[in-house]
């Protein structure tokens, strides 16, 4: 996997409403507000028991380097994930196969419902396919978390994978995964 | 074969004393919440097999698989079982069906081919409990 090549967007990114930024230090309280209610952390990859553990996470896992901020009128709402990597190719082709980005979102409950999740992930799905030019980008969740499967399909994602009962989710058991994909040449024709 | 360490993962199929093919066998961890994860530790195999193309067309490749599918669910106790494919490998994807997998993942132009360019890719799945033709009831009861 490759560093995310950050140096290759200039922050801020501006939609209508937000602005999006690489997270720092500064925004790990405001995030953990967020990630450390149950509501969001029930679907997330793990939910943060304190801040201490939150700002740990951060750092020794490079969490914090995958984290864009929404900002909205100086506030964080939320923040985004990125995660660059090589696409998928036969060992000798590797060297022209490319990059292709996973993303994810989260916006606070007390901002939910205005579209803002949308906006801000619409602006790092171009921002992925214009400024750091890679050439699929996917989103995985657990089928069963339906904003969020909304949100991809407004992107103009596809569904690709529906796995059956993949996924461990610590108080459902195992349950269905799905994955989203869309490619850049389709991410152009949608945006002509 | 060393480098990438893929020869602990193979295992090699034999025909009367002469190796016609090869089987692949990666068991991983499940995807999981964190909280959650020490329960998903070594649940899955993802197989792979490959047949010389001399002894292909005599059912070699499901019957190995087949063994190497059993030996997964009742000998490693995983609980899923995962193959991926080029979406045009047709004789590949006849053994994974013959092999009671589903088709989970059809994958648009996700893989670099040498000589095709971007092609579709595809992931089929079998659970222990489909393996065992028991019909468990889902634990999501999606509405």
């Amino acid at each position: 996997m490759t560093a995310v090549p950050l140096d290759r967007v200039s922050w801020p990114l501006r939609t209508a409403r937000l602005a999006l930024r690489p997270a720092t230090g500064d925004d790990l309280r405001a995030l953990f507000d967020i990630h450390s209610l149950p509501e969001v952390g029930y679907w997330e990859t793990e939910q943060p028991t304190s801040y201490a553990a939150f700002v740990l996470r951060s750092g020794e896992r490079g969490q914090l380097a995958r984290t864009l901020a929404i900002d909205l009128e100086g506030v964080v709402i939320g923040d985004l994930y990125l995660r660059v990597s090589d696409a998928w190719s036969q060992e000798d082709t590797a060297d022209r196969a490319g990059e292709e980005a996973e993303i994810g979102w989260c916006v606070s409950p007390a901002h939910q419902g205005r579209g803002h999740a949308t906006e801000a992930a619409g602006e790092l799905v171009r921002a992925c396919f214009e400024d750091l030019g890679v050439r699929r980008v996917t989103a995985a969740a657990f089928a069963a978390n339906h904003p969020s499967l909304r949100i991809m399909e407004r992107l103009g994602m596809r569904r690709e994978s529906y796995n059956v009962r993949d996924s461990l989710h610590r108080d459902l058991g195992w349950v269905d995964g799905v994955g989203y994909a869309l490619l850049a040449e389709e991410w152009r024709e949608l945006h002509r | 074969m060393g480098r990438e360490g893929l020869l602990p993962r193979t295992l090699v199929v034999e025909l009367e004393g002469v190796v016609i093919g090869e089987l692949y066998l990666h068991v991983a961890a499940g995807w999981a919440q964190v909280e959650v994860a020490d329960r998903a530790v070594d649940t899955e195999a993802e197989i792979v097999w490959a047949l010389d193309p001399a002894h292909q067309g005599h059912g070699y490749a499901t019957e190995a698989a087949t063994e190497l599918v059993r030996r997964c669910f009742e000998d490693l106790g995983v609980r899923r079982i995962t193959a991926t494919a080029f979406a045009d490998n047709g004789p590949s994807l006849r053994i994974m069906e013959r092999l009671g997998m589903r088709c989970e993942t059809r994958g648009v132009r996700t893989t670099l081919h040498r000589e095709q360019g971007w092609v579709d890719s595809t992931v089929y799945a079998l659970l222990a409990d489909e393996w065992r033709g028991v019909s468990l009831p889902r634990e999501d009861a999606r509405p």
